[in-house]
């Protein structure tokens, strides 16, 4: 298992010098689609040092209308560019029509968007050439439908074959914020989907725990993250941080926190860790058998 | 069957303030306007919490404004310029929405009276 960070730009300078690294790097897609110079230079260092997974916030794969053919176009060489051979977004929708959101909101768990987020996966998949992993988010104000929150992730998993990225924050996030428990929501969950975990801290906000990730991780998820471990094993496991920035060797001490119980599980393919930058493996490759 | 119209339900409730003051008045009403509904797709809309919305649609427009500011001028009244504008405007579409949205949001402030009008060009200049 490899436990990384996702890339943001102030920690440039220590990822590419340092000697402590992590094992691998989350970036957003959408700080690189621009393709300006800078954009490509850093992407080019990074994929050189780094195995680089893609993540992305824009693909809106709960909307029943595509997304623009010029972000997908940009995506596709994106991937190509850093040598990533998964994309994951979120179980989510960001737009309505051309009408942004400008952030995730949660999807109705109803029948109709399982199909919407499969046919999008599937076509996510052929004109990407990656395999899709989607990931749970944290929501305030969830809008009710015809099955829960796990049931509906497991529909779409096992008819899509697309791969979880579970991320523990906020499933700790939802938990508190709607009284629910989150061991039962993992009991409903395809767990040996999972490809990857993104770990983050938040903070309260009147009465509502928000997933900022604007501070270290908390005790709790940190917890979560051990129950998960013991239940799944993921390839990688992420560490994010969007605000509130700490000194790289701050965040390298959360990486290495992250480590700890990541030892402990070690992955049944990848005994060695990393498995080195820029090395493609097979594509949709299904993620319910789990990787090569 | 109508997921299409209920996103855009929702994506007019957490981004469109005008709307969402009505729908706190008489969420039937605004329904009514969306007419491919199915019954039981306005049922469950009309359970949504309305505290929890309003909380939303508020940590909302405070997340577009952060990722706009760093792109922004750094002016006293930005924060509660960008807030009035961002309630009646949704993000512009583009590669890059924060730009896309700060490009706006300028162009926006430009023609109100009183605008610092000289550091907005220097703005949007620098984000062409």
């Amino acid at each position: 298992m490899n436990v990384g960070l996702s890339y943001r730009r102030p920690w440039y300078r220590e990822l590419v010098e340092a000697d402590e690294r992590p094992d691998m790097l989350e970036i957003l897609a959408e700080h690189f689609l621009e393709e300006t110079i800078d954009q490509k230079i850093v992407l080019d260092q990074l994929a050189s040092r780094y195995r680089l997974s893609v993540h992305c916030l824009g693909l809106s794969v709960g909307t029943p209308s595509r997304p623009d053919r010029e972000y997908l176009r940009r995506l596709r060489r994106l991937l190509e560019r850093c040598g990533a051979d998964t994309v994951s977004d979120h179980l989510a929708f960001v737009r309505s029509g051309r009408r942004h959101i400008g952030h995730l909101a949660p999807l109705p768990w109803t029948r109709e968007a399982v199909d919407v987020v499969c046919r999008n996966v599937a076509f996510l998949q052929q004109t990407l050439g990656a395999q899709v992993l989607l990931e749970n988010i944290a929501y305030v104000c969830p809008m009710p439908g015809e099955m829960d929150e796990a049931a509906f992730i497991t529909r779409v998993v096992e008819r899509s074959g697309c791969a979880l990225l579970l991320d523990v924050a906020n499933l700790y996030a939802n938990a508190r914020n709607h009284g629910l428990d989150p061991h039962a929501f993992l009991d409903g969950l395809p767990l040996p989907a999972v490809r990857q975990l993104h770990l983050a801290g938040g903070h309260q906000a009147g009465p509502v725990y928000v997933d900022s990730h604007a501070w270290p991780v908390a005790d709790p998820v940190w917890d979560l993250y051990r129950t998960v471990l013991a239940r799944c094993q993921p390839r990688d496991v992420v560490i994010e941080r969007d605000d509130n920035l700490p000194t790289y060797v701050d965040i390298m001490k959360e990486v290495a926190h992250a480590k700890g119980p990541a030892l402990a599980h070690p992955h049944p393919g990848l005994p060695g860790g990393d498995v080195g930058p820029g090395r493609r493996h097979h594509p949709l490759r299904a993620a319910v058998h789990g990787p090569a | 069957m109508g997921l299409a119209q209920v996103q855009d339900v929702l994506t007019r409730l957490y981004t469109d303030a005008a709307m969402l003051e009505a729908w706190l008045c008489d969420p039937v009403a605004v329904l009514s306007r969306f007419r491919r509904l199915t019954a039981g797709e306005r049922a469950d809309l009309l359970r949504l919490d309305r505290e929890r919305l309003v909380f939303y649609a508020h940590s909302l427009r405070h997340k577009r404004y952060n990722e706009v500011r760093p792109l922004l001028p750094p002016l006293d009244v930005v924060e509660e310029t960008f807030m009035a504008y961002a309630r009646r405007h949704p993000i512009p579409s583009g590669l890059n929405l924060a730009t896309a949205d700060a490009r706006q949001f300028c162009r926006w402030w430009m023609r109100q009276p009183g605008a610092p009008r000289q550091a907005l060009r220097a703005c949007l200049e620098r984000l062409q």
